[in-house]
């Protein structure tokens, strides 16, 4: 990751001449044909039939086309921009705006239980930090039936290389059933129908928040050493909702309940050197995870990969 | 974990004595309850052994990296005979096994304490610690260090949970009747409390 120097020195020669492309675009373009045919309508249609539901329907079409504008100056920032930042800030690094983790890869983490048929996201980031391959973006899962609309989860999705070989599956789940039912939800809490065991680990703190269920119980402690349950929980602590985990073919997955990530400005003067800073900040607080989780200590047989491979 | 269940079948047959039912039935209930209950001793204890084995498992594949390893360290560091000896005196002494889970503990203990002498003796000599051969060495006994400390772990979390089933009414009568007895812990004996760890070393060695 470069230092603030040489993103400053890098702001304010290579990347210039894109901001101010950038804030040369047309915020709230004139209205075309199109709009003067909408709107003349809605209005011929309101005094013909004398009736102002037709003028809420050409004002609601006025909204509609501002946040469209709105969406397409903060999209051609991203695009223009930031992709650039993060490319100069860890070379190597590919970013999607409008792309987010496949829900093929959602579903083998097996981080949620509940039911989803709906996935949307944006700010995919995939790339290499030290040792170690990642992949993240923002992630809404949602589920829909008839007119309703539930969030099963809203925040970051991340995916790591972990530093160790495994072969079974584990996983660390809020752990609801015992918190809301003690002794008696741990025990129903045993009986499993996914091929996994419960593990009942060391750390009282741990326990309290998490339910860990393994294919392996011996490999589950293997990958969760007591330095890990630390650095799991310490994440946990900061994060605003429930903290998932799952360690599924030889990477560790994690959903983090979180706001936006990426916030696009749309005005151009709001765009200065302290706002590049601050997403550089947010891209490395994200990265921050792979040391915090020490996944580029690499000191056990695996390897690291010869080069950056894309998600599988 | 069981004993929730157990619990909740006495109260079960109970409340079917309370209603009447008839006897036969709460005799059926009643046995196979105690079948519950004595399957999840067995289970336990089971679970113990496999943890066990697992121990014993990784504790030979460690015993197998030795010879690598000294021959690699003997090349570069001859003159560190001492550390060399004390290695290979335990992976000879692992030949036969350990009486106890103490004496497995304490040879346990031991070995890693040598190990880790051993590997210090890298710090003096840079041709053997940027060896290929030594630097694949030291990772797989950082790995097998670390699956063995998850073994211990295992066992403890097993044997805890075993323990508990032979202390805990009902399961206590079932086992005391079976003859069963409680599974010492693994537990490295004090004087060797504070033995080195391989990985932090092998860490501070390759910044």
């Amino acid at each position: 990751m470069r230092s603030e120097e040489e993103l400053r020195g890098f702001f304010a020669g290579e990347l210039r001449e894109h901001v101010e492309a950038w804030r040369r675009l047309p915020r709230i373009r004139p209205p075309n044909g199109i709009d003067l045919v909408a709107l003349g309508v809605a209005v011929l249609f309101a005094f013909a039939t004398q009736r102002s539901e037709a003028l809420w329907l050409g004002a609601g079409y006025l909204v509609l086309r501002v946040m469209y504008d709105i969406r397409r100056v903060q999209s051609a920032f991203k695009q223009e921009v930031l992709s650039r930042v993060f490319e100069f800030a860890l070379p190597g690094v590919q970013y999607q705006p409008h792309s987010h983790i496949g829900a093929e890869h959602v579903r083998r983490s097996g981080l949620f239980r509940e039911s989803w048929n709906d996935d949307s996201g944006e700010d995919y980031v995939a790339g290499r930090h030290g040792s170690t391959d990642f992949w993240f973006s923002e992630l809404t899962l949602a589920k829909e039936k008839k007119d309703q609309r539930s969030v099963v989860f809203q925040g970051l999705f991340f995916i790591a290389d972990f530093h160790k070989s495994f072969r079974g599956r584990t996983y660390l789940l809020p752990d609801v059933a015992e918190r809301a039912f003690g002794a008696l939800g741990r025990a129903a809490q045993a009986l499993r129908i996914d091929g996994t065991e419960l593990v009942e680990l060391e750390d009282p703190d741990f326990e309290k928040r998490f339910v860990c269920s393994s294919t392996d119980p011996l490999e589950a402690r293997y990958l969760l050493s007591t330095s890990m349950l630390q650095r799991i929980l310490r994440i946990a602590e900061r994060s605003r909702g429930a903290l998932r985990v799952s360690f599924v073919d030889e990477c560790l997955y994690l959903a983090l309940p979180s706001g936006d990530l990426f916030q696009a400005p749309f005005l151009g003067g709001s765009l200065d050197e302290a706002a590049l800073l601050g997403f550089v900040r947010e891209l490395r607080s994200v990265l921050g995870l792979v040391e915090e989780l020490g996944l580029n200590t690499r000191i056990w047989s695996k390897p690291a990969p010869a080069e950056a491979r894309p998600i599988r | 974990m069981h004993s929730v269940w157990i619990i909740g079948g006495l109260l079960g047959l109970f409340a079917l004595w309370m209603w009447d039912v008839d006897w036969k039935w709460i005799t059926a209930g009643g046995v196979a309850l105690l079948a519950l209950a004595f399957n999840s001793i067995v289970s336990a204890r089971n679970q113990a052994e496999k943890a066990w084995a697992s121990i014993d498992a990784l504790l030979t594949k460690r015993f197998d990296l030795i010879p690598n390893l000294v021959d690699a360290v003997a090349r570069y560091a001859e003159h560190e005979s001492e550390a060399l000896r004390e290695v290979t005196r335990l992976r000879a002494a692992a030949g036969s096994a350990p009486a106890s889970a103490a004496a497995a503990a304490a040879l346990d203990a031991q070995t890693g304490q040598a190990l880790g002498r051993l590997l210090a003796t890298a710090e003096s000599y840079p041709e053997l610690k940027a060896s290929e051969n030594f630097q694949q060495l030291q990772c797989a006994l950082n790995e097998v260090e670390e699956q063995l400390s998850a073994a211990r772990r295992t066992y403890n979390a097993a044997a805890q949970h075993f323990n508990d089933s032979l202390r805990m009414v009902p399961t206590a009568w079932l086992a005391r009747l079976a003859g069963m007895r409680e599974r010492p812990m693994y537990e490295a004996p004090a004087e060797h409390a504070a033995r080195p760890d391989v990985g932090a070393r092998f860490r501070a060695q390759s910044r």
